[in-house]
């Protein structure tokens, strides 16, 4: 048991002090609550008459005061009181530095919690933090069993799935003989990898093995200099390790992500570090779509001043490093002609989880659909091998999708992984899509269509939901303030959800028209964590409608499935059409036409 | 002019009246004098931007090879060297004894009581260096009673009022000049252990007998007042002979100079003896034109005339007073040399 004398030097903003003294006394500690009127002198004359472990102060600070708090700690120096007790200040701005500068053996300030100050009485602090030392990383896929509960959903998944499969079987790119490679480059002596690494570059387009092979990089691509980098290990190193902030109220979902993508890995890893500090969860690394279009990867850390980080195995490493260690990195594959090696890439770095979508990625984000199936199914395998889970973006939506293609879609491809022996993740967009807009299907609330999303879903499949990508896409605009609200609205919706991760943008990152300032990404998640905060356990109330929407997406997913099965294989009803078409606004890419061969291993 | 291992704090009246600034001076006048320095604060210094008015401030800038105590989160990535740490704790971490390798920056986070400063200080003595600076943090002023001479900054940053401004410097400068004395020369000692005690606690603690003088040794502060009302309390007024304070921080810490001064004045003129059983050498005052004045919810930097304020001080004390930013560091360099020279007295 501790005695701590609690003094309010502020007559009015004496609330933190009697919340502090109120928990000490019900953890069994003796306290005693001074009169907030009192002089120093006299505070000084109390604090010296009984053997306190702590003196306990709380003060609000102006342009004046910091001086009459020194003098108060000189005073209770002078009075031989800091010789056996510890001296604390609370109060809104004080911070580590001002305690310091104060003369205080400690400071509270406005992100502290009442639990903080008991545990620093209590010798449980740690120095990095109670709640930073408590972080264990999620699994968001752990505990589901991917059962298909709905039959005839299960019997189209399975046809779907066997064909692909069939078809694929026979194929290869020079994506999955890259992959081959660098694995065993990864493994590979020394000596053996300069020649491993020529025969790399024999599969490689121009740029990229040009780049690597006489450092003529494509143009605004640097390598990060070694200043550059030792700064940043310097900077963290320099930086204590704060306790995280909690985000969610009650409960241990939805996990918070959002995007990394600056172009600059050390950009990446200082606003990543910052939402740590914030209670993020995790951050999904983006690439640039330059990097999609070309066969083959950079090697090296490398920066640009561009959107999205190129996705290196250095870059990468960089990154999972220097994140917590409970911090969740998801590495974006599925754009692009590089699939299976980023992923093999993303796993012996470290990283949690990839992101792979055989549809949204040929249909919305230009990748021929027999190459991204290829290199698709190739990916999961190593995903699967590395017990890495892979979530499917639903941006498709976006192009003008009916939500129920994108959901039948990410089905397909969720089947395709499940078959493969990987983990999948589903993410349902919540947006206010093309084709919600047309059809007015939000025309009353922004509840209705996106929970039915998720109700059918889970009606079909035991299986993670993590809407994006990020929630509340289409309905925000270039005022911080109504983006932040937007995103905490469809946040505590998806709470009401129940599922396990959303990825929340930061407020200027439609319109930030360069590098996402690092405010912006705390404006979401301080918005976020206020909206759990009210919420609590009450739940959003959907409208009558909801049932219907749910009824016309489950049905609108069942008719996509059977018009996928009955092609040859799902790149085959991607070209076709099933799954978005001109009419919806979806196109299938071009990356790579015509690469996919026949696989003579 | 030689050096020796003088400690010499540095402390002000208020935030932002060149503690920094007069650190930084002395640095800059030592290091092409081959004088090896070691720099300590009692509080947090040398950021660039102020934690309360978010004014810029000036950085504190070491030349190579001095040492310096900080707290482990403050040490710069390179360019120091970690000698030890010293099991000093600070709100931002255990303090450790640093060298410079090369000259650069570094943010100040000491020791911040009386008995730790001590110790580190003499720490940072073995290692040889011929100054040891203190660093003050805001009015803070107790754990500078390990100096042996002082530098007091003051300035508008204080008071924009240079007559108040002025008086209180005076006041502050009087308890530097206090004789030193022995407590019992005069008659029994009664040292008092009550922090702010009042005349009662003093009549209880002095237990005198009618016609035996009483002498005072005050270890821990008293109020201005209590001095006035021993002088009339007819229990106390006709034994009391002496008051010995423990060196000339105790009566600044009162929090009003002046009234100190006046206290200990009344005292003298009722035929008490006042002195110091420590003195304490002041240097020089450092009088600062700036004040960061409020406007809005934020602070822009503003001086009151520099020259009136200099004159103002230079007429009312007799201690070496210097503008450091206007008239460099060589008189503040005299002024430290002169004070903290082997065998000076105030």
């Amino acid at each position: 048991m501790k005695s701590i004398l609690c003094v309010p030097l502020d007559p009015v903003h004496d609330v933190g002090i009697k919340l502090i003294r109120s928990a000490l006394a019900q953890r069994g500690h003796r306290t005693e609550l001074l009169s907030p009127d009192l002089p120093a002198e006299e505070v000084v004359r109390r604090a010296a008459a009984e053997p306190w472990d702590y003196i306990m102060v709380s003060r609000t600070l102006g342009y004046g005061v910091a001086e009459i708090l020194a003098r108060f700690v000189d005073l209770l120096d002078a009075a031989g009181v800091r010789e056996r007790s510890k001296i604390v200040i609370g109060g809104k701005p004080v911070t580590s530095e001002l305690a310091a500068e104060l003369g205080f053996d400690r400071g509270f300030g406005e992100h502290s919690t009442v639990d903080e100050v008991v545990a620093y009485v209590e010798g449980r602090e740690a120095g990095a933090g109670a709640t930073a030392a408590a972080r264990t990383k999620p699994d968001v896929t752990a505990g589901f069993t991917y059962d298909v509960r709905h039959p005839r959903v299960a019997e189209l998944l399975s046809t779907i799935t066997e064909r692909t499969l069939a078809w694929a079987q026979a194929r290869t790119t020079p994506a999955l003989r890259r992959v081959r490679l660098r694995e065993a480059i990864l493994d590979a002596p020394e000596a053996e990898r300069n020649r491993l690494w020529q025969e790399y570059h024999t599969l490689c387009d121009g740029p990229i093995a040009e780049g690597n092979r006489d450092g003529s990089l494509p143009q605004g691509v640097r390598r990060v200099r070694e200043g550059e980098a030792r700064a940043l290990r310097a900077l963290l190193a320099e930086r204590r390790a704060v306790g995280a902030r909690g985000i969610r109220h009650a409960g241990a979902k939805p996990l918070m992500f959002k995007f990394l993508g600056s172009g600059c890995p050390v950009m990446d890893i200082v606003h990543a570090k910052v939402c740590e500090r914030y209670g993020l969860d995790g951050f999904l690394l983006i690439n640039p779509s330059w990097e999609a279009r070309y066969e083959g990867l950079l090697d090296g850390l490398l920066t640009h001043e561009n959107d999205g980080t190129i996705t290196s195995e250095q870059n990468i490493r960089l990154v999972r490093e220097l994140l917590d260690p409970a911090s969740l990195l998801t590495v974006r594959a599925h754009r692009g002609l590089n699939t299976p090696e980023t992923v093999l890439l993303a796993a012996r770095a470290g990283a949690d989880l990839t992101k792979i979508n055989l549809v949204y990625g040929s249909l919305g984000a230009g990748t021929d659909p027999e190459r991204l199936a290829v290199d698709g199914l190739e990916a999961m395998r190593i995903a699967a091998r590395h017990g890495m889970g892979f979530d499917i973006p639903g941006n498709d939506e976006l192009s003008g999708v009916p939500a129920w293609k994108s959901l039948a879609g990410q089905l397909a491809t969720a089947a395709i992984g499940c078959a493969l022996g990987a983990r999948p993740i589903l993410k349902p967009l919540f947006c206010y899509g093309p084709h919600i807009v047309l059809h007015g299907l939000m025309a009353d609330n922004f509840v209705d269509y996106n929970l039915a999303k998720v109700r059918s879903l889970r009606s079909l499949v035991d299986a993670p939901i993590w809407p994006g990508e990020p929630i509340a896409f289409m309905t925000q605009t270039e005022d911080r303030v109504q983006s932040a609200n937007a995103t905490s609205y469809h946040a505590a919706l998806a709470a009401t959800a129940g599922v396990e991760a959303i990825t929340v943008a930061s407020t200027d990152e439609a319109y930030s028209r360069g590098p996402i300032a690092l405010a912006s990404r705390i404006d979401s998640i301080r918005a976020v964590a206020d909206a759990y905060r009210f919420m609590g356990g009450a739940q959003l109330q959907p409208t009558a409608g909801v049932d219907g929407f749910t009824q016309r997406i489950t049905d609108g997913i069942v008719t996509t499935l059977e018009e996928v099965a009955r092609h040859e294989s799902l790149p085959q009803a991607i070209l076709a059409g099933a799954l978005g078409n001109a009419e919806d606004g979806a196109y299938p890419g071009t990356f790579g036409r015509g690469s996919v061969t026949a696989d003579g291993r | 002019m030689a050096v020796d291992a003088r400690v010499v704090g540095i402390a002000g009246t208020a935030k932002n009246t060149g503690k920094t600034t007069a650190l930084n001076a002395i640095l800059a006048a030592a290091h092409p004098r081959g004088v090896a320095v070691a720099v300590t604060s009692i509080g947090y210094d040398g950021e660039a931007v102020d934690n309360v008015t978010g004014l810029p401030k000036p950085r504190v800038v070491l030349p190579g090879g001095a040492l310096a105590t900080t707290a482990r989160s403050c040490v710069p990535p390179a360019g120091w060297e970690v000698l030890e740490a010293t099991g000093s704790w600070t709100a931002l971490g255990e303090v450790l004894l640093v060298r410079c390798l090369e000259p650069g920056a570094i943010v100040l986070a000491g020791p911040n009581r009386r008995s730790e400063l001590a110790r580190v200080v003499e720490r940072v003595q073995a290692l040889g260096p011929s100054l040891v600076l203190v660093d003050g943090a805001l009015n803070r002023l107790a754990p500078m009673s390990v100096a042996s001479a002082f530098i007091l900054a003051t300035g508008a940053a204080r008071t924009a009022d240079i007559p108040a401004l002025v008086r209180e410097a005076a006041a502050m400068e009087s308890f530097f000049r206090l004789p030193a004395r022995l407590p019992g020369r005069a008659g029994a000692p009664t040292v008092v252990h009550t922090p702010f005690p009042s005349v009662d606690e003093l009549v209880e603690a002095s237990a005198c007998a009618e016609d035996a003088p009483v002498e005072f040794s005050f270890l821990l502060p008293v109020h201005p007042d209590v001095l006035v009302r021993v002088t009339h309390d007819r229990r106390l007024r006709s034994h009391v002979a002496a008051v010995t304070f423990y060196d000339p921080v105790l009566p600044l810490l009162c929090g009003d100079a002046v009234a100190m001064a006046a206290a200990l004045q009344r005292c003298r003129e009722r035929g008490v003896e006042v002195g110091v059983e420590r003195p304490v050498t002041l240097a020089a005052v450092t009088a600062s034109p700036f004040l960061p004045r409020p406007q809005g919810q934020r602070y822009v930097a503003d001086t009151v005339p520099a020259g009136a304020l200099l004159a103002a001080f230079r007429s009312a004390l007799r201690s070496p007073v210097v503008d450091v930013v206007a008239e460099g560091s060589e008189a503040l360099w005299e002024a430290v040399a002169a004070a903290a020279a082997p065998g000076s007295t105030s």
